[in-house]
């Protein structure tokens, strides 16, 4: 297994070839890129300008793990307004359009949110339509649409066995899950959604969660990794048992407050005493 | 005479017989019975072998003869195995059928357990341990390590029935237990798994469902010359295999 961590984790204000430096010597393998994020990595960003960031992660001795996308949140491919809509798939293509300049197969979306407004079912059929088109581009394209499970923030696909149903309704081998085992709180373990998900997992998003802290127990909270919730060695075995071998990925969601790098050295050694297997 | 138990599982163990065709082999049809007992860890098992028997293109449903050999037999979730009944399957057995036989022990008292682990001794030579619970250590115990017939990690059923054997004869562990394991009798073969396997076709388990499919087409031939591996760690995933949740 590889580790990797997203461009959006760089201390603020460090450039991206600070940044990337940063990451090598922290021991990561690769960078995963956020469209819409941080300003060397947006949607006015020419193919040309993104052939240089692609040399820049070379040079740095990384690869690109995957590209993501910060906008989902904004525009989504279930949204009501179809302008939305299209801006969604927009992005998503432009992400499949990097993901191909970068030398990466996999991209991550968030599909579908419900809101108090948008309600479920209209979302499940809107999302399902707008996979099956972007699958079609996905397979031209070779890169892998992985779908994040974003359970708590997104209301919707909540359980592992749904999400399968989903993706089966997709129905394409170029849609898969790009696994956040942080994201599932309440709603299960995170084990048992590598088990059934397998084959079908993209890449898979590492953080840790406190589950129901603050003075109602009403709260979750994302925080490093092994300092939360999680049970990292079940975790390690179902990924062992389903024979992933792709990347993992911090996602770090709370940060340091002060010595910022110090929290991508740690993570770094986190993950590799996580692929290691000793707990 | 035979006891209220024994009468009824033995109506319970009326057989389930199709014509299972070896993936490998398309003519090389054989019957598979499923001996089931009558309770729901045996049925619950049952459902998921008969599920997985019946997914072969070419099983058909017969509803007559138990075939003198080259026969398959199923015997899910066992926990109540009567002498006359394990002698039927011994006699089987010996006669060229491989049988499956799955314990079911995992939830039985001290004295059950102890019952069936004689039984077992008495008519085909396991050395069964008595059932070991692993649902509370998780991570160390969820999986049992498949090393044959093919390389691959399936749940645990909570509990593990561990049975002492040579090397040879090993087809999955759990930690330092032997859990399944393989052993020629007579012109057959059984192959004994102390861990439930049926429960996880039932759930779509995927690695269960590999795992008992090369179980159901391997005749007793090839289940002694098929090769240890290892877990594969980490071969890339194979966009074939994306549908098969």
């Amino acid at each position: 297994m590889k580790k990797s961590t997203g461009d959006n984790f760089f201390p603020k204000a460090m450039s991206f070839s600070a940044g990337l430096d940063l990451l090598k010597r922290a021991g990561y393998d690769g960078v995963e890129l956020w469209l819409g994020d941080r300003p060397w990595f947006r949607m006015q960003t020419t193919d040309a300008e993104l052939r240089v960031l692609a040399r820049q992660v070379r040079d740095a001795g990384l690869e690109v793990s995957d590209v993501a996308n910060a906008l989902d949140w904004q525009e989504n491919i279930s949204a009501r307004d179809p302008a939305k809509r299209d801006a969604a798939v927009r992005h998503i293509e432009r992400q499949i359009e990097a993901a191909q300049i970068f030398g990466t197969d996999a991209i991550l979306i968030v599909a579908g949110l419900v809101t108090e407004e948008t309600p479920y079912n209209e979302v499940y059929k809107r999302t399902l339509e707008a996979l099956h088109k972007l699958a079609e581009v996905a397979a031209k394209a070779r890169v892998k649409i992985g779908v994040e499970n974003c359970n708590s923030e997104q209301r919707f696909l909540l359980s592992p066995r749904e999400f399968a149903t989903f993706l089966d309704e997709v129905k394409s081998p170029w849609v898969g899950i790009h696994l956040d085992v942080g994201n599932i709180h309440d709603t299960g373990f995170a084990e048992q959604w590598i088990e059934i998900h397998g084959p079908r997992i993209t890449r898979i998003h590492m953080k840790d969660v406190m589950k129901h802290r603050g003075r109602c127990g009403e709260q979750s909270v994302y925080t490093n990794i092994f300092l939360g919730d999680n049970n990292w060695p079940a975790i390690r075995e179902a990924i062992r048992k389903v024979n992933y071998d792709g990347w993992l990925i911090a996602e770090m969601e709370s940060r340091y407050q002060y010595a910022a790098d110090q929290q991508v050295y740690d993570t770094a050694a986190a993950l590799t005493r996580f692929i290691s297997g000793t707990f | 005479m035979p006891t209220r138990r024994e009468f009824l599982t033995g109506l319970a163990l009326a057989p389930f017989v199709v014509h299972l065709t070896a993936a490998q082999s398309a003519a090389d049809a054989r019957s598979v019975e499923i001996w089931q007992e009558h309770h729901c860890l045996s049925l619950e098992s049952a459902r998921g072998f008969r599920h997985l028997v019946s997914r072969y293109p070419s099983a058909t449903s017969s509803a007559s003869g138990r075939t003198a050999s080259g026969s398959l037999i199923i015997a899910p979730g066992i926990r109540w195995m009567s002498l006359s009944t394990a002698a039927d399957l011994a006699e089987r057995i010996n006669g060229g059928a491989s049988v499956i036989l799955e314990s079911g022990l995992g939830f039985s008292s001290r004295t059950e357990s102890k019952h069936q682990i004689d039984l077992l001794k008495k008519v085909f030579g396991l050395q069964l341990l008595p059932p070991v619970k692993v649902g509370k250590n998780p991570a160390a115990a969820t999986y049992l390590e498949y090393t044959r017939p093919v390389p691959r990690l399936v749940r645990t059923f909570e509990a593990i029935t561990p049975v002492g054997c040579d090397q040879s004869e090993a087809l999955a562990r759990l930690g330092k237990y032997s859990v399944c394991i393989r052993k020629r009798i007579g012109d057959g073969a059984l192959v004994f798994l102390g861990s439930m396997l049926g429960p996880g076709i039932v759930a779509e388990e995927r690695e269960a469902i590999e795992v008992a499919s090369a179980l159901v087409t391997s005749d007793s031939e090839s289940i002694f010359n098929s090769k240890k591996t290892d877990f594969p760690i980490y071969a890339q995933p194979d966009l074939d295999r994306w549908h098969c949740v």
